[in-house]
């Protein structure tokens, strides 16, 4: 996991980021989601002659593992779609009558109207369009990138990283952090990862209206790790210059260096 | 005082994630930093990958910025559909997923996908306590917020007591906000109450369902007075009973300002009385939108939809009401206003124009067959041109199937009358290197000498562009007066070029009368007088309409034949006609 530390404070107003607070945390399977992401962007396709995408197997793999649909239409003057779940294989037909779920679609229309958008996202040809819809839960990582190595020049090991930019490494600091206490390195789930950047709000009576406590629950105390994490405290709050963290030899460990506000008696509830 | 853009995505921008570039509002120039007192800070968000993470806008507060606003640029934006421009899909649990918490803040161009958010976050866009004057989210869409621990909301306006404000909703599409399976509510957009004022113009809400006996499922939700809607469409609120569904309703519903807005299924509070003077209530859900499939919804309106036409036009105000989900801008182009967010337009039309234009016509009489008869292209063929193929032959050597020119794609083939196919009609977009001829492939069986053939190739400009756009419908008989079918455009009312055309076979009857209205007729017949003869006949009118029913054609005796209309578009700017042939094919 990697995260972007706050290295600065405009107030004690722990609605406000403070120093040391955790804002983005990024977990080694997100890292390799926006990789391939990126990577794999339908946007890139160039088009045919007849406006589709091209049929690049590098980028309708790559849809085919992370959708949750895949829709077919039948010939030209076809009413009808197909809908595929890419994860049961169950089939529906879908076409201009609702069906027992109220789902209908006008599909010439309907194409006809993509087909004019720039960023056209239908694939195949005249009266065999396909195209991808819904999200997938859990896509197949191992399988997405071996795809990628195999329809492109792009390797999962040179992609593990995430591309904080220059003005974050001038302005917060990177650092990368593992599972476990010392001596462990455990991968950080992505659903840890994203509690990292949770907020502590107090539910009152309107539960549609918690009131905010702390703009952040965890943080890093980076001035007290110097040593371990090889920065200098005083030029990671000299904002002219760039530091990562994340080069040091070791990650450090999220049970050793995360500290939670509400166990830290900084903020109560 | 300076406008300062911050790009940000994870190629090479200037932030990788909105929460870093949020969270460095407040890096003040004086120290080093970036902004300073008066300025407008601006995130443009880029379509390199999908955002995953909870936003909250309340920065800048320090350093006295005058206002914040996070946008895509123009070549990020989505199309109006989910997966088509940035994107923010949540996969956390933090219960709102996006909070607007400072006054003076604009959100636009976004998609929420809250399809993978935890089963804690049941808000998709929250107005925090502190957005309360010129607050704006507009031309989003926020999708799939289904089964969570608490009240599902679209898109909440939290009171705050004030006695003054704004806050604006415009132009947003909200669909399946779903709490099946649960206790709990399901809302589209809800104006709580202590409210000051907010106005949701131009809004899209379709598919607001809840399940448990009792639990509310209401497209739009006002609990308060100070709400103003225009120009919203609630669309198919679902609930255990007609009772507690309702496209719009709240304890105030009846007290706020609204007007203009439309309602599907007899779900307004009660009629036309809720939903306003002028408001549209108990239209069709399935005569609105493209597409409510699961995985492929497209909330832009249908030709035809109730909505067309039936809005108020609210002009410039508030800043962009005017701009619709595609970007259309609905005051510059003088467009009648449409309800929902989105300005239904003719596809390639835009008013004035001109019909597609015939540059050319060839005829071929095929006298002795053989597999692969071929028509010369036009002496002038330039990139872009349409070239339509028109290939009928007898029924004497009994073909089945006709296999388009290279680089053409098959309109439509039709079986003769002892099922094999012998008249075809193929379309391709020119490249402007075509020479030579056109030749087309046969698979029969038989000789194929024993039977005759014709073919026509026509050259055509000022068209659409793509291929998608040309449509037919066909129908086939056997007697003396081929009467080519109906054609309904998908795509509406524009200058369309119709050409009607028919194949005969079988016989030697001729054509001798074209279809009243239609004009530059082509019919060269070749015939043998029994069973081997074919005759193909084709002619074409303009019109600017999107259906067309051509006359009759009028043949010497009775013949079997087939008959088509196809109707082809105008280019972009041409006001959306079709051009459509007749064809008639009569082989022996």
């Amino acid at each position: 996991m990697e995260v972007l530390i706050k290295t600065s404070s405009v107030s004690d107003d722990q609605t406000q980021y403070q120093d040391g607070d955790i804002v983005s945390a990024l977990s080694d399977q997100r890292i390799a989601e926006m990789h391939a992401q990126e990577i794999c962007n339908y946007r890139k396709v160039p088009f045919t002659v007849s406006g589709y995408r091209q049929n690049k197997p590098l980028v309708v793999n790559y849809l085919q593992e992370t959708s949750l649909y895949r829709f077919e239409r039948y010939g030209l003057n076809s009413k009808q779609v197909r809908r595929i779940n890419l994860i049961t294989a169950e089939q529906e037909i879908l076409s201009d009558t609702p069906n027992s779920k109220g789902e209908y679609i006008h599909v010439q229309e309907f194409i006809k109207r993509r087909l004019l958008s720039r960023y056209c996202n239908i694939f195949g040809a005249i009266g065999h369009e396909f195209w991808f819809g819904g999200s997938r839960p859990n896509p197949d990582l191992s399988a997405i990138w071996n795809s990628i190595e195999t329809h492109s020049d792009n390797l999962w090991e040179d992609n593990k990283t995430w591309p904080f930019t220059e003005t974050e490494k001038r302005h917060f600091l990177p650092l990368r952090c593992c599972g476990g206490h010392h001596g462990e390195e455990e991968v950080v789930s992505s659903e840890e990862a994203i509690e990292r950047t949770t907020s502590i709000f107090k539910v009152e009576e309107d539960e549609d209206n918690p009131t905010l406590l702390a703009k952040r629950k965890w943080f890093i105390p980076y001035w007290d790790l110097s040593s371990e994490l090889s920065i200098d405290v005083d030029m990671v709050r000299n904002m002219s210059l760039i530091v990562d963290a994340r080069d040091a030899h070791h990650p450090s460990h999220l049970e050793d260096t995360n500290k939670d506000k509400i166990t830290e008696g900084i903020v109560s509830i | 005082m300076a406008t300062v853009t911050k790009t940000i995505g994870t190629s090479s921008r200037d932030y990788s994630t909105i929460t870093a570039w949020e969270a460095d509002l407040d890096s003040s120039a004086m120290m080093g930093g970036i902004y300073s007192t008066g300025d407008d800070a601006v995130g443009e968000c880029y379509n390199d990958s999908t955002f995953d993470e909870q936003v909250t806008i309340d920065g800048g507060g320090s350093v006295g910025l005058s206002s914040v606003k996070l946008t895509a640029p123009a070549s990020e934006r989505h199309n109006g559909t989910a997966n088509s421009g940035v994107k923010i899909e949540y996969t956390g649990s933090t219960a709102n997923s996006f909070i607007i918490k400072r006054s003076q803040c604009t959100v636009e161009w976004l998609e929420l996908d809250m399809s993978s958010s935890g089963s804690s976050c049941n808000v998709g866009v929250s107005f925090g306590n502190y957005s309360a004057s010129d607050a704006y989210l507009r031309n989003c869409i926020i999708h799939d917020l289904v089964t969570k621990t608490n009240h599902l909301h679209g898109i909440y306006v939290w009171g705050y007591g004030a006695a003054s404000g704004s806050r604006y909703i415009t132009n947003n599409i909200i669909y399946n906000i779903d709490s099946s399976s649960t206790t709990k509510e399901a809302k589209g957009i809800t104006v709580s109450s202590s409210n000051a004022d907010v106005y949701l113009y131009n809004n899209t809400v379709y598919y607001v369902k809840t399940t448990t006996f009792g639990k509310e499922a209401y497209c739009f939700h006002i609990d308060d007075t100070s709400a103003t809607l225009r120009n919203n469409i609630g669309a198919r609120a679902i609930a255990s009973s007609a009772f507690y569904q309702k496209d719009f309703h709240g304890s105030q519903w009846w007290n706020c300002d609204h007007d203009y807005n439309m309602s599907t299924d007899g779900q307004a509070t009660a009629g036309n009385y809720g939903a306003g003077t002028n408001g549209v209530a108990d239209v069709d859900y399935d005569d609105q939108f493209l597409s409510t499939s699961s995985g492929t919804e497209d909330l832009h309106l249908k030709a035809g939809a109730d909505a067309i036409d039936m809005g108020v036009d609210l002009g410039t105000s508030p800043t962009n009401v005017n701009i619709d989900i595609d970007g259309r801008d609905r005051d510059a182009q003088s467009d009648m206003w449409d309800i929902g967010a989105d300005q239904y337009v003719v596809s390639g039309a835009s008013g004035g124009g001109a019909f597609p234009t015939v540059e050319s016509v060839g005829e071929i009489a095929i006298t002795s067959l053989t597999s692969t008869p071929s028509i010369p292209y036009p002496a002038t063929v330039n990139n872009g041109d349409l070239l339509i193929v028109i290939a009928s032959f007898g029924e004497g050597n009994y073909q089945t199937d006709i296999t388009e020119p290279t680089g053409f794609t098959k309109l439509y083939a039709e079986p003769g009358g002892m099922t094999t196919t012998h008249h075809a009609v193929f379309l391709k977009k020119a490249d402007g290197t075509e020479s030579g001829n056109a030749e087309v492939t046969l698979s029969y069986s038989g000789s194929p000498s024993t039977s005759k053939g014709t073919m026509q190739i026509y050259r055509i400009t000022g068209w659409s562009g793509t291929i998608a756009d040309i449509e037919y419908a066909l129908s086939t008989g056997s007697d003396d007066s081929p009467n080519p079918p109906t054609l309904a455009m998908t795509s509406g009312v524009a200058k369309n070029l119709w050409i009607t055309v028919v194949h005969s076979y079988n016989d030697d009857e001729s054509v001798s009368a074209y279809p009243a209205t239609y004009s530059n007729g082509f019919n060269l017949a070749h015939g043998e007088g029994s069973n081997a003869s074919t005759r193909t006949a084709s002619c074409r009118r303009e019109k600017e309409t999107d259906t067309e029913n051509p006359p009759t054609f009028t043949l010497s005796g009775s013949e079997n034949y087939s008959v088509s209309t196809i109707g082809i578009r105008p280019a972009e700017d041409s006001g959306g006609i079709p051009i459509a042939l007749f064809l008639i094919g009569m082989s022996t």
